[in-house]
């Protein structure tokens, strides 16, 4: 496969899914804030723009609405959610003839929708909706990912893009809600503590699968615990971990049974390549650690690490995929002559 | 179709089953065929256009009927006129007999835009510069067919003719079983083989790749298209580097060499290194690799001297230089502005004549003189003084109708017919896809059928032989 089109396949799916997270933190926001003091409101938004790692706006906000635009309608904000639709769309139609008909049209449709839109009356008026559509098309396109596509290295790209992306973005959730556990991890909750934790579950798909588990009673260690080391709900980092881990093991077995001639030494085997190297350690500390533990090294540097190593992963996987170093020593051309 | 009034002979089928089937059944058949292409993203970019917004290539559902004898004539025609034109590039660029023997002026050639003096020498895989070819013919108004240009250096247009006949099936099934229509389905096929001729012959499977400016191309569309046809990679010039004169693309699992590249960007941009500097679309070093004949690259650099504008005028006196026949379809007239005496002749009667700039395509650079206004046509005749080599002149022929469904009912517009010729790995091996594309100018009395200019297309019928009269019609 091109190198230019598993990157597009790759960022593709980041963006689609950061799209889907960012609606989802913010259609949540807009409901929680319902519950809360004018003050407890906008401490949220700031958590959730930490979250989203936005910029804050210069000036102190006086208003929740430039916040909405920043991170869902404002086309010029890389950070807002019609940008990363428009960014995933792009991408896809880089490699439309690698992806399904079915897959580039639903994106495509979102896409047409938000450009006919005007989006600073949609912003006023009736937010939800495009929230709505695209946490839709999101689970659409995954969807019929699943159901129409070759599991070849396309897959695997769009899968690593993917999971790299929600271990970010639940991170950076768990970093900006819970920072506070660090320093003093025995203050009281309040109601409005609970109404933040419910969002913050329900943010990630996660509130009715922690409920599951750990009945409806919250508590902040129970919540770290759930997003950060549960092996089995998709939105959890270990369980995101865990898929980078089998893609990038998917990637190898495929390089392997092709000769790598032209690369530059990096791995040139079916040897543990880099990108492997880093996941594989992030994930065993998480696999083999208790909440306990994680609470004594301090959570805010538990996370950080996963971000780091998911920077890392991305890199290590472009060196090996994408813009790899060329070794033009071993190029031998079978002939330069004309036949 | 009509001759005076009545359908030709070969419509007359159509006719009476059309008139039959109602406007109301054939607006719900017209919005079925824009949904299709509407799903399928079947589309184009319009330049100029802030938010870069892809349009639908404007479709029309009645399709457009060729007789087998005129096709015959048709194809013997183009065949014999691009064995002429590859004959005419080589010589060009190497022994230069056509301008010895005094066929064609050296200055008109050396002058040319599209001349490229770094392919003099060049020796080209099979001799074949031209591999894929698009020609536009009109009727005359005697019935006949005639060439208006042809397009040598990267024709697009060919994944309308393919996605109008699919959508067509899907819309009127029925006509399809018993009409004699031939099938169009394996150009892909055809010019898979031919760019597979191209490779040397010691390379058992050659790497064949498409080359795109990319997505921001009108005609990115049709570059996904035919290489999701061909089942090869498209690639972009950043995919591609060029080591030691050897061509190689960028792939996951390290670089792979690549043979022939179909390549669908413009001489310009084809390497930075030897043509435009500030091109991102090509690959530096690519034509040092073709000059050494490592890799096969269609169609060739400089074909645009052979389908310049003022050149075409000499296309009937190349046919008979090299292949010593007459012509079998005939040119317009043309008058070269830079002859003095057609100078005069043209510029007193330019409101009858459509001028042309010689290195344009696309519709632009163009005088219609009838419609344009006086103003527009003194700007011309500036223009044509101020340089005459860069201008033609030819009498303004009145492009033949056909009828079209517009706005729920039937309508008559100008068309014309872009026919797409293959050559298949030599000079003398011809493969014409038996179909076309018919372009359409949707604006009422418009002569103007490019799509970058409101044009639009249906799909074009050649009938196999016996299929000529009152064939198709019962259940369409």
């Amino acid at each position: 496969m091109l190198s230019r089109v598993a990157d597009s396949l790759y960022w593709m799916s980041r963006y689609l899914e950061r799209a889907g997270h960012t609606a989802s933190v913010l259609s949540l926001q807009l409901q929680v804030a319902l519950d809360q003091s004018p003050s407890a409101a906008m401490a949220g938004w700031l958590r959730l723009l930490t979250s989203l790692r936005v910029e804050l706006p210069g000036e102190a906000m006086t208003d929740t609405t430039a916040a909405l635009r920043l991170v869902g309608f404002d086309q010029n904000s890389p950070a807002s959610i019609v940008s990363c639709v428009a960014a995933a769309r792009f991408n896809a139609r880089q490699v439309r003839e690698q992806i399904s008909g079915e897959m580039w049209e639903q994106i495509n449709r979102l896409y047409i929708w938000i450009s006919n839109e005007d989006l600073d009356t949609l912003a006023t008026r009736n937010p939800q909706e495009l929230f709505d559509r695209v946490q839709t098309t999101a689970h659409l396109f995954q969807g019929l990912s699943d159901g129409t596509m070759s599991r070849g290295q396309g897959w695997h790209f769009m899968q690593l893009g993917r999971a790299i992306e929600r271990a970010c973005n639940v991170s950076s959730l768990l970093a900006a809600h819970f920072a506070w556990l660090d320093q003093a991890p025995t203050a009281t909750p309040t109601a409005e503590d609970y109404t933040e934790w419910a969002g913050l579950l329900r943010g990630s798909a996660a509130y009715e699968a922690y409920c599951k588990l750990n009945s409806a009673e919250l508590r902040p260690e129970r919540i770290v615990e759930f997003l950060l080391l549960n092996p089995d709900f998709p939105h959890a980092i270990r369980f995101n971990l865990q898929v980078i881990n089998d893609t990038l093991q998917a990637l190898e077995h495929e390089a392997a049974g092709v000769k790598i001639r032209h690369r530059a030494a990096s791995g040139s085997g079916p040897q543990i390549g880099e990108a492997r190297k880093i996941v594989g350690r992030s994930l065993a500390s998480l696999s083999f650690s208790d909440l306990h533990e994680i609470m004594q090294k301090g959570l805010t540097s538990v996370v950080l690490d996963v971000r780091k190593s998911c920077e890392d992963v991305h890199f290590a996987v472009s060196r090996q995929y994408i813009s790899y170093p060329i070794d033009f020593s071993v190029l031998t051309p079978t002939s330069l002559t004309p036949a | 179709m009509y001759i005076q009034g009545l359908p030709r002979p070969h419509y007359q089928g159509l006719h009476q089953t059309l008139s039959a089937l109602g406007a109301d059944e054939l607006r719900r058949r017209q919005a079925a065929a824009d949904m299709s292409f509407l799903h399928q993203g079947i589309t184009f970019t319009v330049y100029g256009d802030q938010r870069g917004t892809e349009k639908i290539f404007p479709y029309d559902v009645l399709p457009r009927l060729i007789p087998a004898n005129e096709w015959d004539t048709i194809q013997r025609g183009l065949a014999q006129r691009l064995i002429a034109l590859n004959l005419f590039l080589k010589d060009v660029y190497h022994e230069g007999r056509v301008f010895d023997e005094g066929i064609v002026p050296r200055e008109l050639i050396w002058s040319c835009k599209h001349f490229r003096r770094e392919m003099r020498g060049v020796n080209v895989p099979r001799d074949v510069y031209v591999t894929v070819c698009g020609s536009d013919l009109i009727r005359m108004p005697d019935g006949r067919f005639a060439v208006l240009e042809d397009n040598l250096r990267v024709p697009s247009g060919v994944s309308y003719m393919l996605a109008n006949r699919q959508v067509m099936k899907r819309v009127f099934p029925a006509v399809f079983k018993s009409a004699g229509i031939q099938p169009i389905d394996h150009y892909a096929q055809s010019l898979l083989t031919a760019l597979r001729a191209l490779a040397r012959p010691d390379i058992a499977d050659p790497h064949i790749v498409l080359l795109t400016p990319g997505v921001f191309n009108s005609a990115y569309f049709e570059h996904a298209f035919l290489a999701r046809q061909m089942g090869i990679q498209l690639v972009e010039g950043r995919d591609l580097l060029v080591h030691e004169g050897v061509v190689y693309c960028r792939t996951t699992e390290g670089l792979r060499r690549v043979d022939v590249i179909y390549r669908r960007i413009d001489d310009d941009f084809v390497d930075p290194v030897v043509f435009r500097r500030d091109s991102q679309l090509g690959v530096p070093g690519l034509f040092a690799a073709i000059r050494m004949g490592n890799v096969a690259v269609a169609n060739a650099v400089g074909n645009g001297v052979a389908d310049d504008k003022a050149v075409y005028a000499y296309v009937p006196r190349l046919i008979r230089f090299y292949l010593k026949q007459d012509p079998i379809l005939p040119n317009i007239d043309t008058y070269l502005m830079e002859e003095a005496d057609s100078r005069a002749f043209v510029l007193d009667r330019l409101h009858e004549m459509v001028v042309k700039a010689v290195g344009e395509s696309g519709g632009y650079g163009m005088l219609i003189g009838p419609h344009a206004t006086t103003e527009q046509r003194e700007e011309f005749r500036k223009r044509i003084i101020a340089d005459p080599r860069n201008y033609i002149a030819q009498p303004t022929i009145s492009l033949s109708h056909a009828p079209c469904f517009i706005n729920g009912s039937l309508e008559s517009r100008h068309v014309d017919l872009r026919v797409y010729v293959i050559c298949s790995g030599s000079v003398d091996k011809v493969v014409i896809c038996p179909g076309g594309l018919t372009r359409v100018a949707l604006k009422k009395g418009s002569l103007v059928v490019n799509s970058s200019q409101g044009g639009g297309s249906k799909d074009t019928w050649v009938l196999s032989p016996g299929h000529d009269r009152e064939s198709i019609g019962g259940a369409l």
